[in-house]
């Protein structure tokens, strides 16, 4: 944040960022996981059928 | 774009975290998309870089990945090279699967500074033009100090960059085996230039980033070095100064945007004083934005004939407009292609 002003004017805070506004709104991402997990199939004698 | 490991290498590391992401990624790597440029891509590290440890190792281990590269952002730990991949799509692809890989954002992150890179370097004029649609088009619009901007060859004896928002390349290695659609809608299967670079030290980015400099650096290199793209890219410029002109913003482009060789003493301070009313411009429309939105409808109509977001949504407007127009026109391309 940086404040910004001129002598007899009230201070202004001027943020390092802001979102542009011409531009819409997208779903924000969801925090990216470590890892995905990797399916391994079940060994077939451990398949019990009823 | 300089980094001492293979692709194959770095696909094959991430598919350890990322399987799904990296499978797909691996499958389009060099795929065109729309004629558009390939994509390289640096990450300055700000802090420290321990997120980035096993990764590094996994490629080779710093001295061999991180020590080969002299060039980087002034204040960074490391600045890790990416391999170019063939399109905005692949290279979005390729960050996703390295936030999974370290298990922490690198887009909107303000320890990390993307820099993004497209092959060929841009006339003066055209660098501006770039600089300018990339910042007026982001989805954050960003203030600037010239610390943001410094690197290690601001002042190199052989290839000195200033400080600057678009540099040009340091005459490195160079990768142009990606897809270029002639003038004729031909594709050939290597790039027509065997070196050079324009790139961008976008800060903390995002996607819309990656996809805006890739539409935009297509259209200006297409326009200066006969490209399929060429006829929209003059059409772009013309626009694009027009926009500028109407708001009084046109002298923007006659300050040197990126280092040439015979730049002069102050060229950096010239360069970053037109940066500073561009940003203070967008600010300024940013708050008239959200002012107007406070107002009935119909107050602000009667006192504006321009678009209501003024400058922002112009350029938005544009970026949206020969996206679109690029896409329609390359599926008759590839239509075309496909007959007999």
């Amino acid at each position: 944040m940086m404040r910004a002003h001129q002598p007899g004017s009230k201070p202004i805070d001027v943020p390092e960022t802001i979102p542009n506004p011409a531009v819409p709104r997208t779903v924000p991402n969801p925090e990216p996981r470590p890892s995905e997990p990797i399916k391994v199939p079940a060994p077939q004698h451990l398949l019990c059928f009823l | 774009v300089s980094y001492a490991y293979r692709s194959q290498d770095l696909l094959s590391l991430l598919q350890t975290k990322a399987p799904v992401t990296a499978a797909t990624l691996a499958a389009n790597f060099r795929r065109n998309e729309c004629g558009l440029l390939s994509v390289g891509l640096k990450i300055h590290c700000l802090d420290n870089g321990e997120k980035f440890k096993d990764l590094i190792e996994g490629l080779g281990g710093p001295s061999r990945i991180l020590e080969v590269n002299y060039f980087k952002d002034a204040r960074a730990s490391l600045c890790l090279v990416l391999p170019p991949v063939g399109s905005a799509t692949s290279a979005i692809l390729l960050i996703h699967c390295i936030e999974q890989y370290i298990g922490s954002p690198v887009f909107a992150n303000g320890q990390i500074q993307l820099q993004l890179c497209s092959p060929g370097r841009l006339s003066p004029r055209a660098s501006a033009l770039l600089g300018i649609a990339f910042y007026l088009g982001s989805d954050t619009l960003r203030r600037y100090t010239q610390a943001d901007l410094r690197t290690t060859f601001e002042s190199s004896f052989n290839h000195p960059r200033g400080v600057r928002l678009v540099l040009y390349d340091a005459e490195g290695d160079f990768d142009r085996n990606f897809t270029w659609w002639n003038y004729c809608g031909g594709h050939e299967p290597e790039l027509p230039f065997a070196n050079g670079r324009t790139d961008l030290l976008i800060g903390p980015g995002s996607r819309l980033d990656i996809e805006n400099i890739n539409l935009v650096a297509t259209l200006l290199v297409h326009s200066e070095y006969d490209g399929y793209w060429s006829g929209l890219g003059q059409e772009f410029r013309a626009e694009m100064e027009m926009i500028l002109r109407n708001h009084i913003l046109a002298g923007l482009l006659d300050v040197p945007w990126v280092r040439q060789s015979w730049a002069q003493f102050g060229d950096d301070d010239r360069f970053f004083a037109a940066l500073q009313e561009l940003v203070a411009y967008a600010y300024g429309e940013s708050t008239r934005v959200k002012q107007r939105r406070l107002l009935p409808f119909g107050m602000w109509r009667n006192g504006h004939a321009r678009s209501p977001n003024g400058i922002l949504e112009e350029v938005h407007k544009l970026l949206v407009k020969y996206r679109k127009a690029i896409e329609r026109q390359s599926r008759l391309v590839t239509h075309a292609g496909e007959s007999p």
